[in-house]
């Protein structure tokens, strides 16, 4: 079962207000696996998760999450990098808020554990507004945990953090993911360090439209909470390799900010 | 995790906290100023034209006593309140059925408008016709005025649902009428809140207007009897009433307000 493939894109496409944002991107994720997708800004890194969750629909290519297309729900759950936490709705609210299918009792008893997960147990009845943004993605991150998905979408969720919130929430992620039966996992960043201290594998992206250009298994050791790849031998020289990999393909995109024209 | 537990508490709670009592003093004194300027006018006018702060008073009292104003604010209060509730439950299913389903607004908006823009008092003739002059007509006359500013702040007001909110909700699965009722709607609410209080205002308006237009009745009948009358004080003292139905209105509107948008804090 945990070798089984859960997820899989077969020459997936997707043109967006006329252009191109995808090209022809095949990629498989096998239960469990925690793969991240590591490209240049804007490359349509955000696009692809939302092809994963059901959101959108390619425009040509298949996607099959657990055999059969990907649909919105309960088997898949999502964390932004803009928390969507609803104002209106206490803590516990909001977390509930994943769970419309439980019952009563299940559901608030659902809620208390995550929350207890997240260290959060006592900020049940707070406001978000109340909240640090740390605090407030680790209610997002509860809320996407809660209905126990298959499939946990991360769209650069610790992008909008402190350098310290990044790193616990990246220890918190791997200690609550990491377990026997945690769910497959895609995370998109723009962060090489990040890519690498969670990864099984890391899948490169070229600026737009996105296509794969390298795929790299990350073989430190785990539980990676306990143990930090950064200090593992091998991750500066893959650190290295990714951000000239990066590097180069931001300074000879023709849009990018970067961009050098051939200069060099 | 236990450094995180500054972000609770009360913290915009002392910038207001010295207000209240100025405020209300403010208020009071120029009540006191319009009471005074009433008496200085109803001194220098002719007797038998206007009445004085006290003879309204006496009037009202006498009313309450009497029980003449019962039954008429009763009739007003029914009106009203069923034309205004009316008013309400289907502006707003309008207004959000607009704002969900973009080509219904797109057919309907410029219609709604317009409308909006009628003097709404044009089709009185129109329904006395059609359902006489009783209570259903009145009603549609209250509704009518009530309806169209809550219409058009419910379509505003889910239009400018956060997308962002309205994708996270659709990648949990939840259907259309789940993310209206719990993103869309509340997201809405100060929207539904303006609509309704114009609204509001609009319905007591349109009461006091059908029941001088429509079979006389209730305080718009009072007004009616005591003016052609020049019963001065008593007639004044039905234009009190119907302030202070206004007030309440108005004022509980704004308590609920302010319950329902707590989560936004105490500014």
């Amino acid at each position: 079962m945990r070798d089984a493939v859960h997820l899989s894109l077969a020459g997936v496409s997707l043109t967006l207000g006329g252009r191109p944002v995808i090209d022809r991107i095949d990629l498989a994720a096998r239960r469990g696996e925690t793969l991240v997708v590591l490209g240049p800004s804007g490359c349509g890194k955000t696009s692809l998760l939302r092809l994963i969750a059901g959101l959108l629909a390619p425009d040509a290519g298949r996607i099959t999450v657990a055999g059969a297309a990907p649909v919105p729900g309960v088997a898949t759950a999502m964390v932004f990098q803009s928390y969507r936490l609803l104002p209106w709705k206490t803590v516990r609210a909001n977390v509930a808020f994943a769970l419309p299918h439980l019952g009563e009792r299940e559901r608030s008893a659902r809620v208390d554990r995550v929350l207890a997960q997240v260290g959060l147990g006592r900020f049940a009845d707070a406001w978000p507004r109340e909240l640090s943004g740390g605090m407030q993605q680790r209610v997002a991150l509860a809320r996407a945990l809660a209905p126990e998905p298959e499939l946990l979408l991360m769209d650069e969720p610790f992008a909008a953090l402190d350098a310290q919130s990044r790193e616990l929430m990246q220890a918190e992620l791997l200690r609550l993911t990491g377990g026997g039966a945690g769910p497959t996992v895609v995370f998109v960043t723009h962060s090489v360090d990040e890519a690498l201290v969670l990864a099984d594998r890391v899948l490169l992206l070229s600026p737009r439209p996105a296509r794969i250009v390298e795929e790299l298994p990350v073989t430190f050791p785990r539980p990676r909470w306990q143990h930090d790849p950064r200090e593992a031998p091998g991750f500066a020289e893959l650190r290295r390799h990714l951000w000239d990999r990066l590097r180069a393909m931001v300074v000879s995109d023709p849009n990018s900010d970067f961009y050098r024209g051939g200069e060099s | 995790m236990a450094e995180d537990a500054r972000a609770v508490g009360p913290r915009q709670r002392a910038s207001t906290g010295a207000a209240p009592l100025p405020v209300a003093a403010l208020r009071l004194g120029f009540l006191a100023l319009v009471l005074l300027v009433w008496w200085l006018a109803a001194r220098a006018a002719p007797a038998g034209l206007f009445a004085s702060p006290a003879a309204v008073a006496r009037a009202l009292a006498r009313l309450l006593a009497e029980g003449r104003i019962w039954p008429a604010l009763g009739q007003s209060l029914t009106v009203y309140l069923a034309g205004t509730g009316a008013a309400v439950v289907t502006g707003i299913a309008l207004g959000a059925l607009m704002g969900m389903i973009r080509p219904v607004g797109q057919m309907l908006d410029i219609y709604v408008h317009g409308l909006a823009a009628t003097p709404r008092v044009a089709f009185i003739p129109l329904i006395i016709v059609l359902l006489g002059l009783g209570f259903e007509a009145k009603i549609l006359i209250v509704f009518l005025g009530a309806v169209m500013p809550i219409v058009l702040n419910a379509y505003a007001g889910v239009r400018a649902a956060d997308p962002d909110l309205v994708e996270m909700a659709r990648a949990t699965g939840a259907a259309r009428g789940r993310i209206l009722a719990h993103v869309v709607l509340p997201g809405a609410l100060p929207y539904l809140v303006a609509g309704v209080r114009i609204g509001a205002t609009i319905g007591l308006i349109n009461t006091v207007v059908a029941e001088l237009y429509t079979a006389v009745s209730g305080l718009g009948g009072l007004l009616a009897l005591y003016g052609s009358r020049f019963q001065m004080a008593e007639y004044l003292a039905v234009v009190v009433v119907l302030a202070a139905i206004g007030v309440a209105m108005t004022e509980g509107l704004r308590l609920a307000e302010r319950r329902m948008l707590r989560w936004r804090g105490s500014d």
